[in-house]
């Protein structure tokens, strides 16, 4: 019991330090006391400015966006009783791309800031209605339709990028696409957090279901769950969290495959212990990812988030395939 | 005097099928079954692969609609019966049950509890209590702790079946629980099912092992190409022509329905050298 309390003081108090990193680094460094001290005593200097207009927002983002990527992989991994599902799998962040990507193809974004995130969430739900629609059937069924949504709505991020109407157009598209906190202001969030929070309302009442499920599908539905509303709770948690996420801040890949496996063996690899420890770590791995964009130094932009978490991620993934080869006989 | 008093505490419980047909491709894969089983049976539904056991048992279980007919548990419905009340009144164990993750023993038991589990939180201290006790009743408590894909075929049996009786269900039905064990925990398994309906439930079993349900069973359903031909008394209803005529094959059969029973199967004459 001491041992589980210590790694939950440990969780929190993971995340507090990377919250005030969160807040303290970028181009301006702010001391603690100078950060405790604007929190405290808001009076309009540049210290507050800086706070209340970029980090305050950006940090609140980056727990939302890691919070729900880790937790929709938590479940979706538990559903499927696979390792290796993330939020991706069911097409919900490729329809968010193409529907930030149509906003930015056709000019809307350019008129009004608000059009890219709008037509995201957009693109995300009608992502996930397609993937339900065709994939009613079973869970197999709805990977299969989950892939083929994902390779559909890729298509046509494609053909935006195929028919840019000039260089400009493509290249604001490729940036956009690779993810970024970056000069993200209250409006996105405000926007956004309503979509989250009912997201990981929809994803933690699957919390039961998944444990049932690790005793197969027909195990878990002689004991009461009903497969058809987990399925529909699990997708439309992930469409309406990880969907909203992607269309303000752009495609982050690995955080919702790694934080499951962080922090599977300290929930004696029960999934539905898993859920909140693997979103409090998805929120962790992403405030420091994106710490870490505004330190490393480079020459002109900063190193864009999707980017940096894919380089991280890579190497992480593969040595998961490979234990996972060795585990099994 | 204990199991006396045991025998009053339980009410009776039943499943009733009534016409139950079930329809693949056009082919009825169980076929017009009516059968009305009840507590302190130990039901044992055999038949050769293919007669629509499963099926039968999936559709007794409540997870699976029939194309036809109705299935009634203690004279309500099963289509108007609230899954998670189901859940409670019978166990169901599929063909080799297996963990998908590590988790502890304890804990896969312990998932037994989820119909009677509030939405969120933990394990209640009484439901502890029951966990504990269903490990001790299938000899796994030293394993309480281990992972359960780390147990053998026979432990992960005995877990499962743990997880299946630790709510408490007045029924319980399992799906060939025999298949793969050795002959040692073969006789356990069956003698625990046994005791199961002497203590007042209702055990319905699919199996192959027509010697050990000679034994041990109560009675004796028999599935052919989705028609239940015999439904009986294990002692009267198990004979050398009942698996002639089942199984096309020429059985002996001596004192079924008594635990020295043996069924043997007698190669055909004409196939001697």
């Amino acid at each position: 019991m001491v041992g589980k309390v210590a790694l939950r003081a440990l969780a929190c108090a993971l995340l507090l330090t990377c919250i005030l990193l969160s807040l303290g680094t970028g181009r301006i460094w702010l001391e603690p006391a100078v950060l405790i001290g604007s929190i405290f005593e808001p009076k309009p200097s540049l210290a507050w400015l800086i706070l209340s207009e970029l980090r305050v927002p950006r940090t609140i983002l980056g727990l939302l966006v890691g919070a729900s990527l880790g937790l929709s992989g938590a479940v979706l991994q538990g559903l499927l009783r696979n390792p290796l599902a993330e939020p991706g799998l069911l097409g919900v962040s490729a329809g968010a791309a193409l529907g930030a990507v149509i906003a930015i193809y056709f000019g809307l974004s350019a008129a009004f800031a608000l059009a890219t995130p709008i037509l995201g969430i957009g693109g995300a739900l009608v992502a996930a209605a397609l993937t339900l629609s065709i994939g009613r059937g079973g869970t197999l069924t709805m990977i299969l339709a989950g892939a083929a949504v994902s390779g559909l709505m890729g298509a046509g991020v494609s053909l935006a990028l195929n028919f840019a109407p000039n260089p400009s157009a493509a290249y604001e598209i490729t940036i956009w696409l690779l993810g970024t906190l970056e000069n993200r202001d209250w409006h996105q969030l405000v926007l956004a957090a309503p979509f989250i929070l009912a997201g990981w309302v929809c994803l933690v009442l699957t919390m039961r279901d998944v444990d049932a499920l690790t005793l197969g599908e027909t195990q878990a539905e002689s004991l009461g769950v009903n497969l058809a509303r987990t399925r529909l709770l699990a997708l439309a948690g992930t469409a309406l969290s990880v969907g909203a996420a992607t269309a303000v801040t752009g495609s982050i890949g690995f955080i919702g495959l790694m934080a499951p496996h962080l922090v599977r063996p300290f929930a004696g690899h029960q999934p539905g212990r898993m859920l909140l420890p693997s979103a409090l770590f998805g929120a962790i791995l992403l405030l420091l990812a994106d710490v870490a964009t505004r330190i490393i130094p480079t020459a002109g932009q900063e190193v864009r988030l999707g980017v940096l978490t894919s380089i991280v991620g890579t190497p992480f993934f593969l040595w998961l395939v490979t234990r996972l080869r060795r585990m099994s006989p | 005097m204990a199991g006396h008093q045991a025998a009053q505490d339980v009410t009776v419980s039943r499943i009733e099928a009534n016409g139950v047909t079930v329809l693949r491709g056009g082919r009825a894969i169980v076929d017009d079954v009516t059968i009305e089983l009840h507590s302190r049976q130990f039901v044992g539904l055999i038949g050769p692969n293919g007669a629509g056991k499963s099926t039968l048992m999936s559709v007794l279980a409540g997870l699976l609609a029939p194309e036809r007919g109705s299935v009634m548990i203690d004279g309500q419905s099963l289509a108007t019966l609230d899954r998670r009340a189901l859940a409670q009144i019978r166990a169901f164990l599929p063909q080799n049950p297996r963990a998908e993750w590590p988790i502890s023993v304890e804990r896969l038991v312990a998932l037994g509890l989820t119909p009677q589990l509030p939405v969120f939180g933990g394990l209640p201290e009484t439901m502890r209590a029951s966990v504990a006790a269903a490990l001790e009743m299938v000899d796994m408590a030293e394993h309480r702790h281990q992972p359960a894909t780390t147990l053998s075929g026979g432990e992960l049996g005995r877990a499962m079946l743990a997880r299946a009786l630790v709510g408490d269900p007045a029924m319980l039905l399992a799906d060939e629980p025999l298949t793969g064990l050795d002959p040692r925990h073969a006789l356990d398994s069956v003698d625990r099912l046994r005791k199961l309906a002497d203590a007042g439930k209702l055990v319905i079993a699919s199996m192959h092992e027509l010697t050990l349900a000679a034994r041990y069973t109560t009675h004796i359903a028999v599935l052919r190409e989705g028609c239940l031909v015999a439904f009986g008394p294990t002692a009267q209803t198990l004979t050398s022509a009942l698996l002639h005529q089942v199984f096309d094959v020429d059985a002996c059969v001596t004192g079924a329905g008594t635990r020295t029973a043996i069924v043997d199967f007698v190669p055909d004459p004409t196939l001697q050298p």
